[in-house]
């Protein structure tokens, strides 16, 4: 029994290191991307990518507890414009803009969470999607918000730490970071008791109430991090906060899987690579783009409805069970 | 001393009175059945009761305070739940997280204690030391690493009140909890809800079409119908009712 034990032990603690180094490996390789890729085309194809995670990793954080909410879009607009208005309005400094920008949204997002989350499954979808509208159109039709043409001229990042801000390569290192953060915070509610009961709720609102789980309370504060989160990407650059963004969010995350914190990241990931790589077919016509991405979802939706990163995790799973079959029947045994 | 107080409790759904003016009152560690056919409206009393409707008149008194109308997971703090006749358990996740689950009162953690990592190893210990041991009370260890939907039918009712137990409440109120299940195990949770009451002390309320399970366990029945109280006492007086027997047969035709 104890030799055993400690043999356990020991392997779960080999597996963590080697963990932390793969991390710390993949962390070094992504902050020397830029020293690698020169040319501005591919540079803004990853700084796209690294805010896509951010605001899918924030979807998922609010789905994870089976709120379905249509309008991350909206609320990566209301930072988008906060920040943009405080900038050139006030001429306040840009760093203090893109705090107030997510603190905004998060409190827009309490509000309009309170309200709305009464509302169950598609009920409460579709009146996220009204509220997201709503905005669109309120943006569109007040001079103040700049109407059609948006709020333009916003001045770069004022110099933080010696860092200045104008290159693109710079812009990449602030999506970077900015999404290494978004994706620990994530991963570290995910490990913990908040991110579980969250899934709870996910699983059986109902069942969480009756064990004392505040449900209206956790949800409005999922409801919080994701807006949070959708916001702190605004800062790197202006989109648009239109329904097909909306349409991305849930392609990406569909793909990625919504079962994993990592699912953002790998459904992103893949997804770019495609359709990047379908722009180098000679003749390609733009419009087989959306049409690789729509198969692409069926064939995932059909082959893995948990999504990619089901498959990707499990296959780790499948040299363990191949090489240490015998290791694991004691364990079955002495717990009969 | 009664723990739970029900006083004139009426709940309406438009012009249908599902519950007319209940009173009803449980002693501390007693097993209190309620029973009634079909649309009596007993499940409508566990509901108003443990907070998931609000009720239309009437008070509801737990440990000598008012707990009318609060939500559920507040009455629940309060030390009061209930299980649930079809969502039981969360179905994707395993046996021991589901036990885990149900300990969410004991460690209320803060978002910040989630994101640094605040005195959570300590506490963590501590209730995978509670869960190992609800779930050999249970009967369940064997299984805790299985996914709960993959447990046989009883199983899974027993791992219900396993969660509504992990929260080590004063009072559970039971909603069928051995319905569907095979004399064996109808037996097993028999002597397990007996155990309950007599050794940990929990004021137990239930709900069951069982009669023989009812009789058995409990030791005073009230009877429902349509809403009304027709009946209260022990199983046997219960037994020889005339109202209770005219509830579950029909009254006869030259009966007056």
């Amino acid at each position: 029994m104890r030799p055993v034990q400690s043999g356990v032990k020991v392997k779960t603690a080999r597996r963590f290191n080697s963990k932390l180094v793969i991390t710390i490996v993949i962390l070094i390789l992504l902050f020397l991307i830029p020293t690698f890729v020169s040319s501005n085309y591919y540079l803004r194809i990853f700084i796209n990518m690294l805010y896509m995670i951010m605001l899918v990793a924030g979807f998922r954080l609010v789905l994870s507890a089976g709120i379905f909410s249509m309008a991350p879009q909206a609320f990566f607009g209301i930072g988008a414009y906060t920040l943009a208005l405080f900038v050139t309005r006030l001429n306040w400094n840009w760093w203090l803009s893109a705090l107030l920008a997510g603190v905004f949204a998060a409190a827009s997002a309490a509000i309009i969470g309170r309200i709305l989350l009464r509302l169950k499954g598609i009920f409460f979808a579709i009146s996220t999607l009204a509220f997201a509208f709503v905005l669109l159109l309120v943006w569109r039709t007040f001079p103040f918000f700049g109407r059609h043409n948006g709020i333009f001229n916003i001045s770069a990042p004022d110099t933080i730490f010696g860092l200045e801000f104008g290159s693109l390569v710079s812009y990449f290192y602030l999506a970077l970071v900015l999404a290494v953060i978004t994706m620990l915070v994530m991963y570290r509610i995910e490990k913990s008791r908040f991110g579980f009961t969250l899934h709870c709720i996910g699983l059986n609102a109902d069942l969480a109430r009756s064990t004392g789980v505040n449900v209206m309370l956790y949800s409005v504060a999922a409801f919080c991090i994701g807006a949070f989160f959708a916001s702190f990407q605004a800062s790197i650059q202006p989109a648009t906060f239109e329904f097909n963004v909306l349409m991305l969010i849930l392609l990406y995350a569909v793909i990625g899987g919504v079962h994993s914190v990592w699912g953002p990241v790998y459904g992103v990931v893949i997804m770019t690579v495609i359709t990047t790589g379908l722009t180098y077919i000679p003749n390609y016509d733009p419009k087989i783009g959306p049409i690789i991405l729509g198969v692409t979802l069926i064939v995932v939706m059909l082959r893995f409805p948990k999504g990619i990163s089901f498959l990707l995790e499990s296959i780790p799973g499948w040299f363990r069970k191949a090489s240490s079959k015998k290791d694991n029947e004691p364990y079955g045994n002495t717990s009969s | 001393m009664a723990i739970l107080q029900v006083k004139g409790l009426t709940k309406n759904f438009g012009g249908l009175v599902a519950v007319d003016h209940l009173d009803l009152e449980i002693n501390k560690g007693e097993i209190l059945g309620l029973i009634g056919p079909n649309g009596a409206g007993k499940s409508t009393v566990f509901n108003v009761i443990s907070g998931y409707f609000k009720p239309s008149a009437g008070k509801v008194f737990f440990k000598g305070e008012d707990i009318t109308g609060l939500r559920m997971d507040k009455i629940a703090s309060k030390g009061l739940v209930r299980t649930f006749q079809h969502t039981l358990l969360y179905s994707d996740i395993t046996v021991r997280e589901n036990v885990l689950a149900g300990l969410h009162l004991q460690y209320k953690s803060g978002l910040f204690d989630a994101l640094f990592g605040f005195r959570t190893a300590h506490k963590r210990t501590e209730l995978e030391r509670r869960a190992t041991e609800l779930m050999e009370v249970l009967g369940l260890a064997t299984r805790s690493n299985e996914p709960s939907g993959d447990l046989p039918h009883g199983y899974q009712r027993l791992l219900g009140m396993g969660i509504a137990l992990s929260s080590n409440p004063d009072m559970i109120m039971l909603d069928e909890p051995v319905t569907g299940m095979n004399a064996e195990e109808t037996a097993s949770t028999m002597s397990m809800i007996k155990r309950m009451a007599q050794e940990m002390g929990t004021t137990i309320l239930l709900v069951e079409h069982n009669m023989k399970a009812v009789m058995g366990l409990c030791e005073r029945i009230i009877v429902l119908n349509f809403g009304k109280k027709i009946a209260e006492g022990s199983p046997k007086e219960i037994r020889q009712d005339i109202a209770v027997i005219e509830a579950y047969l029909g009254a006869k035709a030259n009966a007056t």
